[in-house]
């Protein structure tokens, strides 16, 4: 009941992409509207260029007025060109130190959102669909806060400045330009709206054809093995050509929308040139032309295309918003929505001595595990298996054994925190000298049945999860479980890189890594999925030898059908199949 | 990146010169109708003023007015067929790109193949595919119209003002051409270092997500994030180095026309004081200018992307180039023997206590035995040359005469059949996945084995029958049909040589039993090796007893010797 309620609460509280992307600019805002302060000061000098051109260009040639004068306003004008271009750079460095900041924080919130995710919700997405999200996408967002946002703020505040100066010379063209400036947006959209709907049209032969190519070179070894790799070729080349084919047909109508924004670019600068000389030339009478001058009417001329340009920088940064929404769009799903198994319930510790609980050896242990009433599953109506109830100490061990799909691994998933429980409660019971050292969530030793291997020396792949230990005891434990001989630990030992891209590992030397580190860092509870499963007869042996003497000092759970490793075992539990309804 | 531009130019040459054209007829629109209209205004002020001190005047309004109109029209007009055509040209290149690309990848040996199917590869591959389409856009069309342009205009201002215009378009091409290579020079090893960054990273995150269930659960995630923050802060040193450099190189280009048009402005205006030229002229000379800065000032920001394309074209190049050349191929004509002889194999743990040796004639049938790890596949792979790194002392020879490795992949292939562990459905129909690589065939036949595999029932039920495309809606297959369908697929096919890597996985006992039954007279006539990982009730006892197991703690380890 709980849980549903946290989560409408959650679902009312979830923001869109848009509003995501406002509140991590928020921050930066500071810097960005320095940037736009920038690229306002730069419209100023603009006008101030053009006019003191104009002026001079009236001086000299209609009034014909003496050379001194006009030395002032070239200077004039060289200054503020020479300033505008100092402005830019101040501007864009400002607008780039932003973006940086705001994907660095984006990039942080991400890796800080995955850490309290439980790992069975990051199994959901792949590894690479994550990565690309981290990297990929918030890359993409570059454009849309360094270049974007500065922009959507200037694509009001420059016209508006070069509008007011062309209204002070002449109202009428001043008209013209503020008509057509929400013309463009207005057409543009329009025929974006028909570019849509062409694109849905094509939308599954687009996809068809667009994963053509890597679908056939992902299944190039089996094309090659039944010999298809020249008919394959031809097929490439022709699913290229109709994909052209289909692509055109969309684009045709979508540069239409940048040629809207062309079209009345060119017609304004066309209509207000005609406007102007006819007025010199006296042709026109009413309305302002007459006040028109050389000046004046060479300053609109000029400044006209100035007014349309921020505009049309707004169109060509217009993808970098649409990536920086979908990106976005995604972020929020990660930030949002991703739990499923959410609040991760870590094991509460409560410390209090422990009241002569005793142990088979009759000593006092350090940690005792309690289960009240657990019942465990993933589904709140299905428990798999439960409701029981067990305590077990430091040095013993469970074994839970069981068909597979049957609960075992559910159960370590439960334990290590990463499922919350369907009933009942888990905890920690430490005696007063073992929880000194103890922080409130305990550390949990918890080994998958595929272990994680990193691609990168045995040294970084040991200490990644045993931060503390040293290469001396590295090389014990190495030895102690067999591996010295094995891989060759002569000739760069501890530094031999291993996985991937490194020396190949078989399962069984890949599990007694992962078992070295837990010797290494042993944890309180050490939990392990079906170690033994699939081994050759040498790593179980190892492997054996090595729990037997791990036992002692940890909470042991494993989940396994080795009948060997059930002869160690102090406490057994079976789980059989519960049916389970739909 | 010299490749690919060769490619470029030689699939698509004649379309360069029109696309060229067309941009050169937008550029030159846009320029000329700055020239006339600031022409026309000063003209038309200067010849108002004369008219109303009472000077006779003739001037035509009209054409200058026509011509404004015409290159506004022009401009628009070009700007469109311009991206039409040019974005046509580069879905062109693009294909061009994937078949140069598919074809490579056809002549790499069989062993380096096995990345493809790895779908960060595939990311990677895509990913620098895409990148590869500026080349087209940024640095051959748009540099070569902008040279065209700066020419043509300055061959035009040279009747009205030789030494002006002669110096103008000197100074543009300089600055242009000095520009664009400052540009790659200062930014290209910068934007390399930020894309191999970006992929290191990438790496480190799916390594960091691969582990969380461990570093979860012993609170060390956070620690295992310092590394990768750190990599974080080095790739935002580089990115901002790589920023300030492009915005360096814009304000250096923005400062040098800045003072050239200072200069300009200077001259002309003087020129016009004392009657060198007239007035209009001079504002011609000047919107001139504004027009061709334009086209110069977009050069560091298209530009600066040369570094990135560098990086992806040189890693594609790495990975679809054959890491070791073939040695002289020998084809074969009919397969007769096999003789295998594997020992001390580390992917077949069992060949390391005893040599695993066994030879194969026609219509003989091996079964092989072994658990997941035990090195089934890796045999497999070795049989079918799809592997080909052995020990010294082993050797695979064909016919008594030729070893495998010396084997062209093409000819062996059309020899062998290979069923493999996971399934290679293609996107695309039932028909087209049964008869991928063999020439049209008649349905009765395709009908005919999908009854062997006892799909014959399902594919009659599916939509549009054989021409159903598989994976979509209505034509969702299961695991276990996936598999009968890659095994219909070599039952249309009359290999010498037959690998079976457990082809009944996902399907039920009963059902392979039967199955088993239908194809023992396709099997019965060729040289087989059933790979699996138990015993079945199916396979006959004569078999069973001969089978080899590569089970390191099996019972038996019988080596074959069959004749």
């Amino acid at each position: 009941m709980k849980q549903s309620f946290a989560k409408l609460t959650a679902e009312q509280s979830k923001p869109s992409g848009k509003l995501l992307l406002r509140r991590y600019i928020k921050e930066q805002t500071p810097t960005l509207s320095l940037a736009v302060l920038c690229g306002s000061l730069a419209t100023i000098l603009l006008l101030l260029q053009w006019v003191s051109f104009a002026l001079a260009a009236q001086n000299i040639i209609v009034d014909d007025l003496p050379w001194q004068v006009n030395t002032t306003l070239i200077l004039c004008f060289a200054v503020a060109v020479i300033g505008q271009a100092l402005l830019i750079r101040m501007q864009s460095h400002f607008a780039q130190q932003a973006s940086l900041s705001i994907r660095n924080a984006i990039r942080v919130a991400i890796l800080a959102r995955w850490r309290k995710l439980s790992p069975l919700d990051l199994q959901q997405s792949s590894a690479g669909a994550a990565a690309t999200q981290w990297v990929e996408e918030v890359e993409a967002m570059d454009g849309y806060f360094s270049r974007y946002w500065p922009q959507q703020m200037l694509a009001v505040i420059s016209p508006i400045l070069i509008l007011s100066t062309v209204a002070y010379f002449n109202w009428l063209c001043a008209i013209l330009l503020l008509v057509s400036a929400p013309l463009i947006p207005l057409f543009m959209i329009l025929v974006g709206m028909g570019a849509e709907k062409l694109n849905q049209k094509y939308s599954t032969m687009r996809q068809r054809l667009a994963g053509h190519f890597l679908d056939r070179v992902a299944n190039l070894t089996s094309l090659r093995l039944l010999g298809a790799q020249h008919e394959i070729s031809e097929e490439v080349s022709y699913n290229s050509e109709r994909y052209r084919e289909v692509i055109m047909k969309t684009l045709k109508v979508a540069f239409l929308s940048s040629t809207v924004l062309e079209f009345f670019t060119s017609v304004a600068i066309a209509s207000l040139a005609i406007y102007i000389g006819f007025s010199l030339y006296g042709a026109i009478t009413w309305g302002p032309a007459q006040s028109l001058s050389l000046f004046t009417g060479l300053a609109i001329l000029i400044l006209a295309p100035e007014f349309f340009q921020p505009l049309r920088n707004l169109s060509q940064y217009y993808h970098d918003r649409a990536a920086a929404l979908g990106a976005a769009d995604n972020l929020v799903t990660l930030m949002y929505e991703a739990e499923t198994n959410a609040e991760k319930c870590h094991i509460k510790l409560s410390t209090h001595v422990l009241k002569k609980s005793q142990t088979d050896s009759g000593i006092n242990a350090p940690y005792t595990l309690n289960l009240d009433k657990l019942s465990i599953g993933y589904r709140q109506r299905n428990a798999l298996q439960g409701p029981f109830n067990l305590s077990i100490n430091s040095g013993q061990m469970l074994v839970i054994s069981g068909a597979s799909g049957c609960g075992k691994s559910t159960l370590l998933n439960t334990i290590a925190g990463f499922l919350p429980s369907i009933e009942g409660r888990i905890t920690l019971e430490a005696s007063l000298d073992a929880s000194q050292g103890l922080a409130q969530n305990p550390a949990i030793a918890y080994l998958p049945q595929k272990p994680w291997i990193k691609n990168d020396t045995i040294y970084q792949n040991l200490l990644a999860l045993a931060p503390q230990t040293t290469e001396a005891k590295m090389l014990q434990v190495m030895d102690t479980l067999g591996l010295s001989n094995e891989l060759s630990l002569r000739d760069e030992g501890l530094f031999t890189v291993i996985g991937e891209h490194g020396q190949g590992l078989s399962g069984g030397q890949m599990q007694r890594i992962a078992l070295a580190r837990v010797l290494l860092n042993p944890a309180p509870i050490v939990l392990l999925d079906e170690p033994t499963a699939k081994l050759d007869l040498l790593s179980k042996e190892y492997i054996l030898a090595a729990l037997a003497s791990l036992k002692p000092k940890v909470i042991l759970i494993i989940a396994t059908h080795d009948s060997s490793l059930l002869k160690l075992a102090d406490m057994h539990i079976e789980f059989k199949k519960m049916d389970l309804e739909d | 990146m010299r490749y690919w531009f060769d490619l470029l130019i030689k699939s698509q040459g004649s379309r360069l010169y029109w696309g060229v054209l067309w941009v050169v007829i937008t550029t030159i629109s846009g320029v000329s109708l700055l020239m006339l209209s600031g022409w026309f205004i000063t003209a038309t002020s200067l010849a108002g003023i004369a008219i109303s001190a009472g000077i006779v005047l003739m001037f035509d309004m009209y054409m200058p007015g026509s011509g404004i109109r015409f290159f506004a029209l022009s401009r628009t007009v070009g700007r469109y067929t311009e991206r039409v055509y040019n974005h046509d040209t580069v879905l062109r290149l693009i294909a061009k790109f994937r078949v140069s690309t598919f074809e490579q990848l056809t002549c790499v040996p069989m062993s380096e193949l096995r990345a493809s199917s790895d779908s960060e590869w595939l990311g990677k591959l895509t990913a620098d595919l895409d990148a590869l389409d500026s080349i087209l856009l940024r640095y051959t069309i748009a540099p070569l119209a902008a040279v065209i342009t700066i020419l043509l205009i300055s061959g035009f201002l040279s009747f009205i003002w030789l030494e002006l215009a002669l110096c103008l378009g000197i100074f543009f091409l300089v600055l242009y051409i000095f520009n664009i290579s400052l540009t790659i020079t200062q930014t290209k090893t910068l934007a390399s270092a930020s894309s191999q960054m970006l992929s290191t990273l990438r790496a480190d995150i799916i390594e960091h997500l691969k582990g969380a269930f461990e570093l979860q659960s012993y609170q060390l995630m956070q620690d295992h994030e310092q590394p990768i923050l750190m990599r974080l802060e080095k790739l935002g040193d580089v990115q901002q180095r790589f920023n300030g450099r492009v915005a360096n190189i814009q304000l250096v280009l923005d400062l040098s026309l800045a003072v050239a048009l200072s200069l300009l402005i200077f001259v002309v205006l003087y020129a016009v004081h004392s009657n060198h030229i007239n007035g209009p002229i001079a504002v011609l000379w000047v919107m001139m200018f504004i027009g061709m800065s334009e086209i110069l000032q977009s050069v560091p920001s298209q530009i600066s992307s040369w570094g990135k394309t560098d990086f992806a074209a040189n890693r594609l190049k790495e990975m679809i180039k054959p890491q070791h050349s073939l040695a002289n191929q020998v084809e074969i004509k009919k397969l007769d023997e096999l003789s295998v002889h594997l020992e001390h194999e580390a992917k077949i743990p069992i060949t390391g206590t005893k040599p695993l040796i066994f030879k194969l004639q026609q219509s003989q049938l091996l079964l092989v035995l072994g658990r997941s790890g035990s090195g089934k596949s890796s045999l497999a792979n070795l049989l079918t040359g799809l592997e080909t790194d052995t020990h010294h002392g082993s050797n695979i020879i064909i016919n008594d005469a030729h070893k495998l490795q010396l084997i062209s992949s093409e000819s062996w292939c059309s020899h062998l059949g290979y069923l493999e562990q996971s399934n290679s459905l293609l996107a695309g129909t039932l028909a087209y996945n049964l008869m991928v690589g063999l020439p049209d065939l008649p349905e009765s036949q395709l009908w005919s084995v999908l009854k062997l595999v006892e799909l014959e029932q399902w594919a009659r039920a599916l939509p549009k029958g054989l021409n159903t495309w598989l994976g979509e809606a209505g034509g969702s297959v299961s695991g276990g049909q996936a598999r009968r369908i890659c095994l219909a697929r070599l039952l249309l096919r009359a290999p010498d040589f037959v690998v079976l890597d457990e082809p009944f996985n996902g399907v039920d006992a009963q059902m392979a039993a039967r199955i088993w039954q239908n194809i023992s007279p396709w099997i019965a006539s060729k040289m087989v090796i059933l790979l699996m990982h138990e015993q079945a009730a199916y396979i006959s006892d004569a078999v069973s007893k001969r089978a080899v197991t590569l089970d390191v703690n099996g019972s038996d380890l019988s080596n074959c010797n069959s004749q």
